[in-house]
C-alpha cells in the first residue's frame, strides 16, 4: 500500500474515531496547527539541506500524527544511519519493514546497515526472505545485495552464484563484477580479482569501489605504491569514500606514517564521527607525532564514549595522557582500566606498571617536569 | 308546402333511373355528416313538445264531433305530428346505428319505432280520407298518403292515390308535384319514356319554378334515353340556365349541379370535348369545372374516344400540373395511347408518368404533406409503368425482336430509377426486386454484359421492402440466380477484355433468344506453373476485380451451392493470372481444404505452397501446409504429397520464426519461443540445430544469459554433429565469460579451439559430414569465419582461454595456452605481450629461473619488435632485474641492472621519462651501487694507527656513494629515492658506528680511554650520526610526504630508532576495508495523499486537517 493510500485511510479513520474534541481553555491562544503535509515538507527540505537534526525532529513530530507511514520511518532510519546511529537506523528500518515488508528502499538499506553494524548474517536472512516474496524473485538489486551479504558472511560460493545470477540477467552490471572481484580477492585469487575489478571499473568509471578493490589487491601483492595510487583514485572519485580513507590510513599506520595517517583519519572521523576504529586510529596517528599526545587522548576518549570498554582506546588514552603532567591523574585511571582488561598481555601490564611507577615517582620528585613519553605506539598494547 | 318539399326531396335523385341512388325518405338527410348528435338532441326537445301536442290532441279529439271538419283537421294535425315524430325517430335510429358501427362489427338498422309512427300516420291519413270525404284538405292528405305508400313499397296503391288526386283535384296545388311523382314512376319503374315525358311536360306547365326546372331536367333525360342526345344536351343547358336565373336557392343550385354533371355524359356520347370546354367554364366554379372535365375525360376514355380523352386530360394537366390527381390523368393518357396502340407515345407518356410523379419530383414535393396522395401517386405511376414494361417484355419474348427488347429495357430502366431506388422503402415498389432481375435478364439477352453484370450484382444485394406484400411478391430465387449470372456476365467481360470473346455487335433486326441457356462458370482452365519471383504482381483489370468479387459474394452467400468449387477456382485463377500469387495460393488452399477429393485440389495445393514459398510468405505457407496436413483426405499417410506437405510445415515453421518473427518483426521474444517450439516439435529436423543456434543468439542478445547458455548446452548435447558447433561453442564460452563463470569459459574456449583444429585438420571428424552442398558451404564459411581478420574467433578464444586459466589459477595450462597462442599467432599485435605474460605466470609460480629464461627469450625474440615497444622492453628488463634480485644471484643482479642502465639511453624520451622508466632506471642505478655499499660497509677502522688513513679512505668512499645515491634520488623515482636516502643515512650511520668501534689506542688507562672515547664521539661520531639522522629523517619525511611505503621506510625507521630510540613504536594495524557494492536507497520524500476536498478549501490542508488528530 502506498504512502498516499495509507494516509488517506488514516485520515478517514482519524475522522471516524476522533470523538468529542477537547474544548480549548478560555483565553488560551494557540498558534494555528501545521498540517501534516507542511511538517513533511519541512522534514524533506531540512533533509535535502543536510539539516538532519531538524529533519529528524520534524519526522518525529509527523510520526506522532501518522505513525504508520513507511516513508517517514524509512527517512528516520536514513537520518540515524547518516548520523552514525546504526542501531537506531536498524530499528527504524525494521519499523518501516514491518509496515510494508516489500518496501524496497527499506530492504536495500536495512541489509546494508545490518552488515555495517556487524550483522551480515541478518542481511543474508533479510534478502533471502525478500527475494522469496512474489514478484521479487528476479529482482537484481536485492540479488546484488544478497551477494554482498553472502560475501560478508564468508559464504563466498553463494556470493559468487548470486552475483552470477545478476549477470545472467544484466550482463554489464558493475556491482556484480565488483562483488565477484571482492570474492576473488577474499579467495586470494588476485589476478581474477584484478580482472573483475578492472571490468567493473570499465563499466562504471565513476565508482570508487573498483579502484579501492584494486588497491586491496595491490596491497595483497605487496605492491604498495600501486595500492596507494588505487586508494587515492578511489578517494578522488568519491571524497567521502570511507573504505578508501580507511585503507590509506591503514597503509600509513602500517608504515608508521603518523602524519599521513592523521590527514586521512581526520577526514574519516568527520565522515563517520561514530567510527570507533577511526577515532582509535586517529589517536594512534596523533600519538605518533610530537606534541599531539593530548589531542590523541581526546580522540581515544571519544572512542571510549562510543565504546567504553574498548581496550585499545583505554590503553591509548592512558599513554597519551601520561605525556602531560597535568593529565597524569587522568592517565592513571586509564592505565588502571587498561591493565584490568583481559586482552592486555602480561608484558604490557609490566610496561604499564613501570610507567605508572615512574610517573608516581616523578609526581613525588617535582612539579614541573613532564615525563618523557615515547612517540608511536610501542608502549601501548 | 309539404308537397313541394317532397318534390324537392325527390329531386335530389332526378337521374335515379340512370343513376340509382339509395336513401329512404321520409326521413331524408344529406348523408351521415348531416346527422349530428347535438342536432338530434335538440330535436329531442322539440319531440318532447310534440308529444305534449300529441297528448293534447289525443285528449281533444275524442271530444270532437265525429264527422266534423274540426275533427278531420285535428286528425290530420295528429297525423302530421306523427309523421314528424317518425322523421325524428328515424334520425335517432340512424344515429344509434352509426354509433354502433364504431364499436360493433355488424350493427343492424332498427326502424321499428319510426315505422310504427309512420304506419300510424298513414292509418290516420286513411281514416281522414275514409271518414271525412268532404275534408277540404283531402288533396293534401291524398298526396301524403300516396307518397308514403310509394316510399313503403306499395307503389301501385301509391300510383292509384296520385291518379285519384289528379282526377279529383286537377287544380290542386299538389298536382304539379303529383305529375312529377308519376313521371318519375313512369321513367324509373314503368320504363315508359313517353308516359314520363307526358307527366313532365304537364309539370313544366306549372308556374312553380322549382317544379318547372325539375321537369325540364327530367325531360332532358327523356330525350337522352330516347336517343336524342342533342336535344337532351339542349334541355340540360336550358335547365342550367333556368336554374341560374332562379338565384341562390339550394334547390336550383343543386339541380344545376346535377345538370352540369349530366351534360358531361352527353358530351361524352356526342364526343364534344371542345363544346364542353367552351360551355362549362361559364357555368360553374373552377373547382367544379376540373371535376367535370375529369369526368368527361374519364368518360371519353371509357367510351374509347382516346384522342378526345387525351386532350381532356392534357387540359387538366396543363391547368394544374401538380394536382393530386395528376398521376391519374397521366395514367389515363397512357391508357388512351395504349387504346390507340401508339407505342411510341406510350413509351413517352410512361416515362413522363414515372418522371413527373416519382419520389423527388415537383409533384412529389407539392404533395409532400399528403402521404396518401403520394402513395396513391406512387402506386399509380408504378403500376402503370410496371404493367407497361411487363407487356413489352412479354411481347419481346414473343417476337424476339431486338427493338422490342430495347424498348422494354428502357422502360425497365425508367421503372427502376423511379420505383426501385428510393432510400425510403415506402417508395420502393413491391415489384422492384423482380423487375430489377427482369431488367438484368433483358440486358443479358441484349448481350450488354457490363450493364447486366451490374444489375445482377444489384439484384443480389437488393433489399426487399419490409412489407408482407413486398416479401410475398419478391421471388427470392432470383437472388441466387442473379448472383451466379453476375459471375457469368463478368466472365464474358473478362473474356472480351482478353480477346477470347468478340464484343456484341449492334445488329438491327437480330433475334434475341432470351431463353437461351447462359452456360456455367468455366471449368476447363488449366493452371500453368510460373515463377512467382520473376513475375511482378499486376493490378487486376476492372472486370477481373469485379469477377473475383462476384465469385466471392456468390460463395459467401450460397456456401453450399453446387458450383462452389468452380466459382472459387475461377476467382483464384483470375488472381493467379495477374500474378497475385499469395492471394491466389490462399484461395487455392481454401478450395483444397473444402474439396480435398477434387481433382484440382492437389495440383492447387502444390501450386499454392510453391507460390507462398517463392514469395516467402511463411506465415501463410505454414498455416496452409498445416491445414493440408491435418486434412487426412488430402494428405494420406505415406504418400509423396504428404511427405512434401510435412516438409513444408517444418520448413515454413522455421522460416516463420527466422525470417518473419525474428528478422522482419524484430520480435526477439516471439522468435525465441518459436525457435524453441520448433525444436520441440521437430527434434529431428535438419534445421533443429540451426533453430537452437538462433535461439541461443536471441536469448543472448536479449540479455537472458542463463537461457542462452542452457540452449547452447542443449544443442551441443542433443546435436553433437551439428555444423554450428564452432559458433555455439564460441558463443557459449562468451556467455560463460559474461556470466563470470570463468572456469567453464576457459574450458569452452579451449573446446572451441580444439573443434576448430579438428575441423581444419586433414580428417575433420568433429563436424557433421554435410549432407549437401549447401550445408558443406555453410560449414566451410563458418570455419572460415573462425579466423576472420577483423574478429578472429580462434585467436580470441585462445587468448581468452589463457586469460581465464590464468585468472582461475590454472597457471600451467595458462602458460601452455599463452605459449601456444604466441606460436600460433606470432604475428598478432599482442603476441610479444602474451609471450611476456607467460613469463610473468612462471614468476607467480615461483619458477624464477624459468621465468627469467622465458623473459630472455621474449627479449631476444621481440626486443626490437615495435609491437613490444621500448617501454615494455624496459619493463621486462626491470622484471628480469627483480627476478634476479629474488634469486639473490648478485652477479646476475648486477648484470641485469647494468643491462638496463645501458639500454635506458636508447629508449625514446617518452619511455625514459615515464614513471615506469624512471623507476626501472633509478632502481637499476640503486642496485648497481649495492656492491659498493657492501664494500663500504666492509671498510672498518680496526686500528688506531691506521685510523686516519682508513677514515680518509672511507670518507672518500662515503662521498662517492653519497654522490651516487644522490644521483639516484635525482632520478625522481620516489621508492628508489627513499631507498637511496636511507642508504645515505646508513652510510653515515655505518661510518659513525665504525668510528665508535675503533679500538682504543694501546696503553691508555681507563680515564684516558674514557676521555679518548668522549673526544672520539664528540669530534667524529656525533656529527656523523647527526648526518645519518638527518638523512633518515629526510627519507621518512619525504616518504610521508609522498606516501611512499615499503621496506625502505621501515628500514629507515629502524635505523632512526637506533639513534633516537622509541621514535617509532610498534606499528598499529587498521583493518583494510572493501567498498561494499550494496545498492542503497536515498531519501524518500513524504507525500501525503490529498483528501476529498470540501467546497472552497484547498485539498491538501483540508485532507490533513480533517484526517490527522
Amino acid at each position: 500500500m502506498s504512502v498516499r493510500s495509507l494516509l488517506l485511510l488514516l485520515s478517514l479513520g482519524g475522522c471516524a474515531s476522533l470523538g468529542p474534541s477537547v474544548q480549548p481553555s478560555p483565553g488560551a491562544i494557540k498558534a494555528p496547527e501545521r498540517s501534516a503535509q507542511e511538517i513533511a515538507n519541512q522534514a524533506a527540505d531540512a533533509f535535502d539541506a543536510g539539516r538532519l537534526a531538524e529533519a529528524q525532529a520534524a519526522y518525529a513530530e509527523l510520526t506522532l500524527r501518522a505513525p504508520n507511514l513507511v516513508a517517514v520511518q524509512f527517512d528516520l532510519g536514513l537520518i540515524a544511519e547518516r548520523q552514525g546511529r546504526l542501531t537506531e537506523a536498524i530499528e527504524r528500518y525494521e519499523a518501516a519493514r514491518a509496515l510494508d515488508p516489500r518496501h524496497k528502499p527499506t530492504l536495500l538499506n536495512l541489509g546494508r546497515v545490518s552488515s555495517a553494524a556487524g550483522h551480515p548474517e541478518a542481511a543474508v536472512a533479510l534478502y533471502e526472505a525478500a527475494l522469496k516474496l512474489a514478484g521479487n524473485e528476479n529482482d537484481l538489486e536485492l540479488t546484488n545485495n544478497l551477494a554482498v551479504a553472502y560475501r560478508l558472511t564468508k559464504r563466498l560460493d553463494d556470493a559468487e552464484r548470486a552475483a552470477q545470477r545478476v549477470l545472467a540477467r544484466a550482463r554489464d552490471n558493475p556491482l556484480a563484477y565488483q562483488t565477484l572481484a571482492l570474492v576473488a580477492y577474499d579467495r586470494g585469487s588476485f589476478r581474477l580479482a584484478e580482472l573483475l575489478a578492472l571490468h567493473a571499473q570499465r563499466l562504471d568509471a565513476s565508482a570508487p569501489g573498483p579502484a579501492n578493490t584494486l588497491g586491496l589487491i595491490a596491497l595483497g601483492r605487496g605492491e604498495l605504491r600501486a595500492a596507494h595510487a588505487h586508494f587515492r583514485r578511489a578517494l578522488a572519485l568519491d571524497a567521502r569514500s570511507v573504505p578508501a580513507l580507511t585503507n590509506l590510513a591503514a597503509l600509513a599506520l602500517t608504515y608508521r606514517d603518523s602524519a599521513g595517517a592523521e590527514r586521512v583519519l581526520r577526514t574519516l572521523v568527520e565522515l563517520e564521527p561514530t567510527s570507533v576504529e577511526g577515532l582509535i586510529s586517529l589517536g594512534w596517528a596523533l600519538q605518533g607525532q610530537p606534541r599531539k599526545s593530548t589531542e590523541a587522548g581526546r580522540a581515544f576518549e571519544q572512542a571510549l564514549a562510543l565504546q567504553p570498554d574498548r581496550v585499545e582506546a583505554l590503553c591509548g588514552a592512558a599513554w597519551a595522557f601520561s605525556s602531560d603532567r597535568a593529565s597524569w591523574e587522568k592517565s592513571f585511571g586509564y592505565f588502571e582500566r587498561c591493565r584490568a582488561s583481559p586482552r592486555t598481555s602480561e608484558a604490557d601490564r609490566l610496561a604499564l606498571d613501570t610507567k605508572v611507577k615512574s610517573l608516581r615517582a616523578l609526581q613525588l620528585s617535582g612539579p614541573s617536569t613532564n615525563a618523557p613519553s615515547p612517540r608511536g605506539g610501542s608502549d601501548s598494547p | 308546402m309539404k308537397a313541394l318539399l317532397l318534390a324537392l326531396v325527390v329531386a335530389a335523385g332526378p337521374g335515379a333511373v340512370l343513376k340509382p341512388k339509395g336513401g329512404p325518405p321520409p326521413a331524408s338527410f344529406g348523408g351521415r355528416e348531416a346527422l349530428r348528435p347535438e342536432e338530434v338532441d335538440r330535436e329531442g326537445a322539440a319531440d318532447h313538445k310534440r308529444d305534449e301536442q300529441v297528448a293534447a290532441l289525443k285528449k281533444i279529439i275524442p271530444h270532437a264531433e265525429d264527422g266534423s271538419a274540426q275533427k278531420a283537421e285535428m286528425l290530420f294535425q295528429l297525423s302530421e305530428l306523427y309523421w314528424e315524430k317518425s322523421r325524428y325517430l328515424y334520425r335517432r335510429e340512424m344515429l344509434t346505428f352509426f354509433t354502433a358501427q364504431k364499436t360493433s362489427a355488424d350493427p343492424r338498422e332498427d326502424h321499428r319505432e319510426s315505422e310504427l309512427y309512420r304506419s300510424e300516420t298513414m292509418r290516420l291519413y286513411d281514416a281522414v280520407l275514409r271518414e271525412y270525404p268532404a275534408y277540404d284538405r283531402k288533396d293534401e292528405v291524398l298526396f301524403n298518403l300516396a307518397y308514403n305508400l310509394y316510399e313503403t313499397g306499395q307503389r301501385e296503391q301509391a300510383v292509384q292515390r296520385y291518379e285519384e288526386l289528379l282526377r279529383d283535384y286537377a287544380t290542386s296545388r299538389f298536382a304539379p308535384d303529383t305529375y312529377i311523382q308519376l313521371g318519375n314512376h313512369a321513367f324509373e319503374v314503368a320504363n315508359s319514356i313517353e308516359r314520363a315525358r307526358g307527366y313532365y311536360e304537364r309539370a313544366w306547365q306549372s308556374t312553380n319554378p322549382k317544379i318547372r326546372s325539375y321537369a325540364l331536367y327530367k325531360l332532358a333525360w327523356c330525350d337522352f334515353n330516347a336517343g336524342d342526345k342533342e336535344r337532351a344536351l339542349a334541355r340540360l343547358k336550358q335547365t342550367i340556365e333556368f336554374s341560374e336565373k332562379q338565384g341562390k336557392d339550394r334547390a336550383f343550385t343543386d339541380l344545376k349541379t346535377e345538370a352540369l354533371a349530366d351534360t358531361v355524359r352527353v358530351y361524352v356520347e356526342l364526343d364534344r370535348l371542345d363544346d364542353a370546354l367552351a360551355y362549362l367554364p361559364a357555368h360553374t366554379t373552377k373547382k367544379r369545372l376540373v371535376s367535370l372535365l375529369a369526368k368527361l375525360a374519364d368518360g371519353l376514355l371509357a367510351a374509347g374516344r382516346h384522342e378526345s380523352a387525351i386532350r381532356g386530360y392534357r387540359w387538366l394537366l396543363t391547368d394544374a400540373p401538380l394536382a393530386e390527381a395528376a398521376p391519374e390523368y397521366q395514367q389515363a393518357i397512357i391508357k388512351s395511347y395504349e387504346g390507340l396502340r401508339a407505342r411510341d407515345h406510350v413509351r413517352v407518356e410512361v416515362r413522363k408518368l414515372a418522371e413527373l410523379y416519382r419520389p423527388g419530383s415537383d409533384w412529389w414535393a407539392a404533395n409532400a404533406a399528403k402521404a396518401e396522395v403520394l402513395q396513391a401517386g406512387f402506386n399509380l405511376a408504378e403500376e402503370a409503368l410496371r404493367t407497361s414494361v411487363t407487356e413489352y417484355h412479354l411481347e419481346a419474348q414473343k417476337t424476339k425482336q431486338v427493338d422490342t427488347y430495347r424498348l422494354a429495357r428502357d422502360i425497365y430502366r425508367v421503372y427502376l430509377d423511379a420505383f426501385a431506388s428510393s432510400p425510403d422503402e415506402r417508395y420502393v415498389s413491391d415489384h422492384a426486386f423482380n423487375l430489377k432481375f427482369y431488367y438484368a435478364e433483358i440486358l443479358w439477352a441484349l448481350e450488354e454484359w457490363e450493364a447486366a453484370a451490374r444489375q445482377y450484382d444489384e439484384v443480389t444485394s437488393f433489399k426487399v421492402p419490409e412489407r408482407p406484400e413486398a416479401k410475398e411478391v419478391a421471388n427470392e430465387r432470383y437472388r441466387q440466380t442473379a448472383s451466379y449470372d453476375a459471375i457469368l456476365a463478368y466472365e464474358k467481360l473478362v473474356k472480351i477484355e482478353r480477346g477470347r470473346l468478340a464484343p456484341s455487335e449492334e445488329r438491327e433486326g437480330r433475334r434475341v433468344e432470351e431463353a437461351r441457356n447462359k452456360g456455367s462458370v468455366e471449368r476447363t482452365q488449366k493452371l500453368e506453373r510460373r515463377s512467382a519471383l520473376q513475375l511482378e504482381e499486376q493490378p487486376l483489370s476492372r472486370f477481373e476485380a469485379a469477377l473475383v468479387g462476384a465469385c466471392d459474394r456468390y460463395n459467401q452467400k450460397y456456401p453450399t451451392n453446387p458450383d462452389e468449387i468452380d466459382v472459387a477456382y475461377q476467382a483464384a485463377l483470375v488472381l493467379y493470372g495477374r500474378n497475385h500469387f499469395v492471394e491466389a495460393a490462399h484461395r487455392f488452399g481454401e478450395i483444397i481444404l473444402k474439396h480435398p477429393d477434387e481433382r484440382r485440389s492437389q495440383e492447387a495445393a502444390d501450386l499454392s505452397m510453391a507460390v507462398l514459398e517463392e514469395k516467402e510468405e511463411w506465415a501463410e505457407l505454414n498455416a496452409l501446409a498445416r491445414a493440408l496436413k491435418a486434412n487426412t483426405r488430402l494428405a494420406r499417410p505415406g504418400t509423396e504429397f504428404t511427405r512434401r506437405v510435412n516438409a513444408i510445415v517444418e520448413g515454413s515453421q522455421y522460416k516463420l520464426a527466422d525470417e518473419v518473427t525474428y528478422r522482419k518483426k524484430k520480435d526477439t521474444t516471439g522468435a525465441l519461443a518459436q525457435f524453441l517450439a520448433f525444436v520441440d516439435e521437430f527434434p529431428h529436423s535438419e534445421n533443429a540445430d540451426r533453430a537452437l543456434t538462433y535461439a541461443m543468439s536471441i536469448a543472448s542478445e536479449a540479455g537472458q544469459l542463463d537461457t542462452a547458455a542452457a540452449i547452447g548446452e542443449r544443442l551441443l548435447k542433443a546435436y553433437p554433429q551439428t555444423i554450428f558447433d564452432l559458433r555455439v561453442k564460441y558463443d557459449l564460452a562468451k556467455l560463460y565469460e559474461e556470466r563470470a563463470d570463468f572456469g567453464r569459459a576457459a574450458a569452452m574456449y579451449g573446446d572451441f579451439v580444439a573443434t576448430y583444429d579438428l575441423a581444419t585438420s586433414a580428417v575433420p571428424h568433429g563436424a557433421k559430414a554435410p549432407k549437401d552442398e549447401k550445408q558443406r558451404k555453410e560449414r566451410e564459411a563458418l570455419v572460415e569465419r573462425c579466423t576472420d581478420k577483423a574478429d578472429n574467433w580462434v585467436q580470441n578464444a585462445l587468448f581468452n582461454a589463457g586469460l581465464w586459466r590464468e585468472a582461475t589459477g590454472a597457471l600451467d595450462e595458462a602458460i601452455a595456452i599463452k605459449q601456444s597462442y604466441v606460436k600460433r599467432f606470432k604475428d598478432a599485435p599482442d603476441a610479444p605481450l602474451v609471450a611476456a605474460a607467460a613469463g610473468a605466470l612462471l614468476e607467480r609460480q615461483g619458477k624464477l629461473a624459468e621465468a627469467i629464461k622465458v623473459n630472455d627469450a621474449v627479449l631476444a625474440t621481440f626486443g626490437k619488435d615495435p609491437r613490444l615497444g621500448d617501454g615494455r622492453v624496459l619493463e621486462l628488463r626491470y622484471r628480469q632485474l627483480k627476478l634476479e634480485e629474488q634469486r639473490k644471484s648478485l652477479p646476475d643482479v648486477d648484470r641485469a641492472a647494468r643491462e638496463l642502465i645501458a639500454a635506458w639511453p636508447k629508449l625514446k624520451e617518452v619511455d625514459r621519462q615515464s614513471p615506469q622508466g624512471l623507476l626501472a632506471l633509478a632502481h637499476a642505478r640503486f642496485v648497481v651501487l649495492e656492491p659498493a655499499f657492501r664494500a663500504y660497509q666492509e671498510l672498518k677502522f680496526k686500528r688506531f694507527a691506521t685510523f686516519k688513513a682508513d677514515r680518509a679512505a672511507k670518507e672518500k668512499k662515503l662521498a662517492e656513494l653519497v654522490t651516487a645515491y644522490t644521483e639516484v634520488i635525482q632520478q625522481g623515482d620516489p621508492d628508489s629515492g627513499i631507498a637511496a636516502l636511507t642508504r645515505i643515512g646508513e652510510l653515515y650511520g655505518d661510518f659513525a658506528a665504525n668510528i665508535g668501534e675503533l679500538p682504543d689506542p694501546p696503553g691508555l688507562d681507563d680515564d684516558q680511554a674514557a676521555l679518548f672515547r668522549s673526544e672520539l664521539e664528540s669530534r667524529y661520531v656525533f656529527p656523523v650520526e647527526q648526518k645519518a639522522v638527518e638523512a633518515l629523517e629526510k627519507a621518512l619525511a619525504k616518504a610521508s610526504e609522498l606516501s611512499v611505503y615499503g621496506e625502505w621506510v621501515l628500514l629507515a625507521q629502524e635505523r632512526l630508532n637506533r639513534f633516537r630510540p622509541g621514535t617509532y613504536g610498534k606499528p598499529h594495524e587498521l583493518e583494510v576495508r572493501a567498498q561494499e557494492p550494496f545498492v542503497s536507497a536515498g531519501h524518500e520524500r513524504v507525500e501525503l495523499a490529498p483528501a476529498v476536498s470540501t467546497a472552497g478549501q484547498p485539498p491538501r490542508s483540508s485532507s490533513v486537517a480533517g484526517g490527522v488528530p
